[in-house]
């Protein structure tokens, strides 16, 4: 195809159905302007130019300049023969040049442009006078001693009937207020990906709620410690707040966890000693020079501060279990696999109803392995995992048209969080079995329900980096001919970071499977912007820390209007996380989020309440496709 | 005729000299504007503003020749006036973006004059207005306000550029 073609095809219309129904609404919408304007008595073309430009029989000059003057532009015109320079007035005002200036030169022109503009400008007047071409150029005024304006000034050769070059016609435009507000502009974005930055590095070092470090520094932190000499790891599990949760709402349990936490703190308080929250229910401990003896007695204090608080109304106590590792053993061990051993002396202690286990130090990430997995595979076997399924509320329609799943994994009559589980079964890679369990519940559940449900389900890092993970989805679906528009997978940064590549081609896979890609927590990490320019998301999740507090933050709402305003620039969806005030939805509607979760729309709810037993949901569509 | 007593009711009818003139360039100027703008509903409503000052003229601009010349030089006019205020008010915060098709339809002509709005402003209207429709040299100079010379020029060097921005853009070749 020739570029003549090409550029012919750019003013072609669209030979669809669709452009002819546009095209009637357009001259719709004109009767009806027409007439509402007919019976207020306003002329639209108040103030345009209404003479055919095609008779125009001026000069170029002259033509060039009464345009420019219609435009609200200031113009000039230079004359080679004579070296006489014209200006309109406009020019004249915007040079600082008032009535008592007769002879417009060029020296006196150049008097008034900034002087580290003039050599940019009389260069590029220059050389278009040389090559007889035109030329553009941006640049200062000074006036008036110190005022400043800023100029766009277009400026083209006038050509004989021999196209020999006798003169330039230019025309400047005042685009101060347009330079000025660009660079507020710049100056804004810059102030909000900073804020963005700062915000994600708070939340990745400390809890949010509690004050308390995070996983990631607390890991961070005993990295460093076990350098230092022996010392104890402890994990303190809660149990009893799903309860909490259930009967007061996320603020009930966050104010017990906040609670506990101060307490906690008040056990742990010297220095060297290191207090995390490393899950939702999930306390981590880091005590040098501590025996395993020494760190019992600790763990029984720790367990009598969980033993005074009261679940509700004073009637059932808060209980909580601990699990606790030595090290310093001579073994090299990190940060990360000392909590693992921790957390399963915690798991230990759960399945046998003891206060506290004391672990021990694997001595390798095999016979970790083996034993993360045995969690992993007894959790599918014996059905611990489960799945609940939060709504989504379209703010445009307002009609929940998705649902987030959610995993939860019993352990005893506890619901355990991913949080407390996940990055654990992402480091042992086990996480795969986990996202392919998933995968399979939510094909099977697609396959039970309603033709317009829609499931968003998290991805891991593991996952996306496995290129027969795709294959997996597309099986599954396949399998129970599950249309795959209805299924989005969301993929948090933490997923993404040194998986690029690889996420890039997953993405692609899935999209042109038809499923929807989402990026999740938005806003939480450093990162979040490159990896919306770099992969092909349908939807973002601007993460739940930037909404909980949308109705009383400014700083947050400057946030989320922006994230809304550049997703609907990119033609990516968004979804409002932690929706947790009324007050915020209509706040978010008019930010143009198209989606609002959390607990001002819809609680989680398990997704055997919600769309019938899960299991018999499976078996019905196990017999379906048999 | 109903048409130029009181008020205008579409008839429906493709011969009707207003309606044609609609049908043939509204989404032809809306093309034509993004080589200036990337706000697709900024350019919706001057294009609609510009049919209804044509429609509240017509007994004039259906005399002219060529309406679509007044039609170009009055939305080029409107889009910049419109600009310039926007530019007025107070900036907001926002991440640039690649612009996206409004459509949906993965329309050509919306995807070219995409590509078309990487040249200067005025050198892509020129190629617009000399190369995708059929205007001449001097009737773009006309409605652009500028020399013979520049629109020449800018033919010849737009043409060129853009051929290197069709081959960055690898476009699907034919028959792919």
């Amino acid at each position: 195809m020739d570029i003549d073609e090409i550029l012919r095809l750019a003013a072609t219309p669209p030979a669809t159905a669709w452009h002819d129904a546009q095209v009637r609404k357009g001259l719709r919408q004109l009767e009806q302007r027409h007439r509402e304007l007919r019976r207020s008595g306003r002329d639209p073309a108040e103030g345009v130019e209404l003479a055919d430009p095609l008779r125009d029989t001026d000069d170029e000059a002259a033509r060039i300049a009464r345009q420019a003057e219609l435009a609200g532009l200031g113009t000039f015109t230079w004359t080679a023969k004579t070296n006489l320079l014209s200006w309109s007035n406009r020019l004249a005002r915007m040079l600082g040049f008032g009535p008592e200036v007769t002879t417009p030169s060029v020296p006196l022109c150049l008097e008034r442009v900034h002087y580290q503009d003039r050599e940019l400008l009389t260069h590029q007047l220059e050389q278009a006078w040389r090559t007889a071409s035109t030329t553009e150029v941006q640049h200062r005024i000074v006036r008036d001693g110190d005022e400043i304006l800023h100029l766009h000034t277009f400026v083209e050769v006038l050509l004989d009937d021999a196209d020999t070059p006798v003169g330039l016609v230019g025309t400047a435009q005042d685009v101060t207020e347009l330079v000025r507000n660009q660079q507020e502009l710049a100056r804004v974005n810059k102030r909000l990906e900073t804020i963005i930055s700062t915000v994600g590095e708070s939340l990745a070092d400390y809890d949010p709620h509690t004050g308390l470090l995070s996983r990631r520094r607390f890991v961070s932190e005993l990295d460093r410690a076990v350098d230092h000499g022996p010392g104890i790891v402890l994990l303190l599990g809660l149990a009893g707040l799903g309860e909490v949760n259930r009967a007061q709402g996320p603020e009930g349990g966050d104010r017990l966890v906040e609670q506990v936490a101060t307490a906690l703190k008040r056990v742990i308080d010297a220095p060297g000693r290191l207090l995390a929250r490393v899950g939702g229910t999930e306390f981590a401990v880091l005590i040098p020079g501590v025996s395993m003896d020494g760190g019992a007695a600790i763990a029984a204090d720790l367990l009598d501060v969980v033993h005074t608080r009261y679940l509700s109304a004073g009637r059932q106590r808060l209980d909580g279990r601990v699990g606790l590792v030595e090290y310093g053993q001579g073994r090299p061990e990190s940060g990360e696999d000392l909590l693992i051993d921790a957390d399963l002396a915690l798991y230990e202690a759960k399945d046998t109803g003891k206060d506290l286990a004391s672990g021990v130090l694997y001595a390798s990430r095999r016979a970790r392995r083996a034993q993360w997995r045995e969690r992993v595979e007894q959790a599918i076997r014996l059905d611990r995992f489960e799945l609940h399924a939060q709504p989504l509320l379209d703010l445009a329609t307002n009609r929940v048209t998705r649902h987030e799943l959610l995993l939860r994994l019993t352990e005893g009559n506890e619901l355990v969080t991913p949080s407390s589980f996940l990055p654990t079964a992402e480091r042992l890679g086990l996480i795969g079995e986990i996202d392919r369990y998933v995968v399979g519940q939510a094909a099977e559940l697609l396959a039970t329900t309603p033709a317009d449900l829609h499931l968003q389900i998290n991805i891991s890092g593991g996952s996306v980096g496995d290129e027969r993970f795709a294959s997996f989805i597309e099986e599954r679906l396949d399998h129970y001919a599950v249309d795959p528009a209805r299924l989005t997978f969301e993929l948090t940064e933490t997923a993404l970071i040194g998986n690029v590549t690889a996420a890039r081609e997953f993405a692609d896979r899935l999209r042109a499977l038809g499923c929807q890609l989402a990026l999740d927590d938005f806003g939480s990490g450093y990162a979040s912007l490159t990896y919306l320019r770099s992969l092909p998301f349908d939807v973002v999740k601007i993460d739940g820390e930037l909404v909980k507090n949308l109705t009383s933050n400014k700083g947050d709402q400057v946030i989320v209007e922006s994230i809304a305003r550049m997703c609907a620039e990119l033609g990516v969806r968004t979804v409002a996380e932690c929706v947790e005030e009324a007050g915020a939805l209509e706040r978010l509607r008019g930010y143009r989020v198209d989606f609002a979760q959390g607990w001002a729309v819809g609680r989680e709810i398990p997704v055997r309440d919600l769309f019938g037993t899960q299991k018999a949901a499976s078996r019905r569509a196990r017999h379906r496709t048999a | 005729m109903a048409r130029h007593s009181l008020t205008y009711q579409p008839t429906g009818d493709p011969a009707d000299p207003f309606e044609a003139l609609y049908r043939s360039h509204s989404h032809r100027l809306k093309c034509y504007l993004r080589t200036r703008s990337s706000n697709w509903h900024l350019i919706e409503e001057v294009v609609q503003d510009t049919f209804l000052v044509a429609l509240a003229k017509w007994p004039q601009i259906r005399q002219y020749e060529k309406p679509g010349g007044w039609l170009y030089k009055a939305a080029d006019l409107k889009l910049k006036e419109r600009l310039r205020r926007e530019a007025h008010c107070e900036p907001r915060a926002e991440i640039r973006a690649e612009p996206v098709d409004p459509y949906g339809t993965a329309d050509a002509s919306v995807a070219i004059s995409e590509l078309l709005a990487q040249l200067p402003p005025r050198m892509a209207q020129v190629l617009y207005l000399s190369c995708s429709l059929d205007f001449t040299s001097k009737e773009v100079a006309q409605i652009l306000g500028i020399t013979l010379n520049t629109v020449n020029t800018y033919r010849r060097d737009g043409r060129r550029r853009f051929r290197e921005i069709l081959e960055r853009a690898d476009l699907p070749k034919r028959g792919a």
